[in-house]
């Protein structure tokens, strides 16, 4: 579905246009919960947070200055909001230095996964995305889903940029660890 | 960018648009879109000077029908309207009397004292409003 500039959206509904709103909760309705789900890790509340969130962001509208993204704003009001709900500060986000890589980047990786059809390709990066914690996951899907920048999501996370930069790079690289351990288990 | 170039994956990126989206319940937009709908209007500060125009105009035909009617009747109306005498021998000696009342009241320190309290208190609430409503938008223009 192809869908307008966010500002083709804004300026309707504050020219009065209610239903023109559909098309921003559409457009945002998966990642917005994607995101109270990885926090929450379940799905009523995660829906229960994206629902207040899109109301709360429609009856602050008019406040939002434009400074930043729709998009990047918007995240930042579910993800605090869903932090709340779990009566924590800030999401715990765990060292990687905890966790033992036992998989490291394989360099012929993506030429193995080429040969795979599209379907096998959606169940390997499932299979393999569900390995990640939710923290993880997080930050993977609004930096290569949500297209956001290492900035927006220092915005939304309240994480440094450097901080950022250091996840995505270890996620990556446990990522592929993960999908080369599924491919191999297949292979076996 | 070094670190965003090393990070940046179109590979990954394509990939990782494969997986399954999490997507909430069908009737999610439907229900936001039905609490939206009953929430007040809000665009009040963008509506133009012209809609403001637009709506005073029944108001406008109305009081220009009633004009029109006494202007062009041939009824007494004007007798109905009270002269300089009732301002001067009725309303004033009133409002004199009435303001002497109020001045008895005000001067009882126990009334003194509840005024007091309930103008503070109103002063409070005025306040505590404006600075709550203010601190609301804020934090949501900042996502917070």
């Amino acid at each position: 579905m192809k869908y307008q500039d966010d500002n083709f959206y804004i300026e309707r509904v504050l020219s009065g246009d209610v239903s023109a709103y559909a098309g921003l909760v559409t457009k945002y309705k998966s990642l917005v919960f994607s995101i109270a789900l990885k926090i929450l890790n379940n799905r009523e509340d995660a829906e229960e947070v994206a629902q207040d969130c899109f109301l709360k962001v429609y009856q602050s509208l008019k406040s939002f200055e434009k400074k930043s993204k729709f998009s990047t704003w918007l995240y930042r009001i579910v993800y605090n909001a869903a932090i709340s709900k779990t009566r924590k500060k800030r999401l715990e986000f765990v060292p990687m230095d905890k966790y033992v890589i036992q998989n490291y980047y394989d360099e012929n990786t993506p030429k193995t996964i080429i040969g795979l059809d599209e379907h096998e390709q959606t169940l390997l990066i499932d299979r393999a995305l569900q390995r990640l914690s939710g923290d993880e996951n997080l930050l993977i899907s609004l930096f290569y889903k949500g297209e956001n920048s290492i900035e927006d999501i220092s915005f939304i996370t309240g994480l440094s940029v450097s901080n950022v930069k250091v996840r995505l790079h270890r996620i990556r690289k446990k990522l592929y660890g993960e999908i080369s351990e599924i491919m191999q288990q297949k292979a076996v | 960018m070094e670190t965003n170039n090393i990070i940046k994956d179109d590979f990954l990126g394509d990939l990782i648009k494969k997986s399954s989206p999490d997507n909430p319940s069908d009737i999610f937009v439907e229900r936001i879109m039905d609490k939206v709908q009953i929430t007040p209007e809000f665009s009040f500060s963008k509506k133009s000077f012209y809609l403001y125009l637009w709506s005073a105009l029944p108001v406008f035909l109305l009081v220009t029908i009633i004009l029109l009617f006494l202007l062009t009747s041939d009824m007494p109306f004007s007798k109905y309207f009270p002269g300089k005498d009732y301002y001067s021998q009725t309303l004033i000696p009133y409002l004199l009397s009435l303001s002497n009342s109020f001045k008895e009241l005000v001067i009882s320190k126990y009334f003194s004292f509840a005024f007091i309290v309930i103008v503070a208190a109103g002063v409070l609430v005025v306040i505590e409003s404006i600075l709550s409503t203010k601190t609301k938008d804020f934090f949501l223009s900042k996502g917070l």
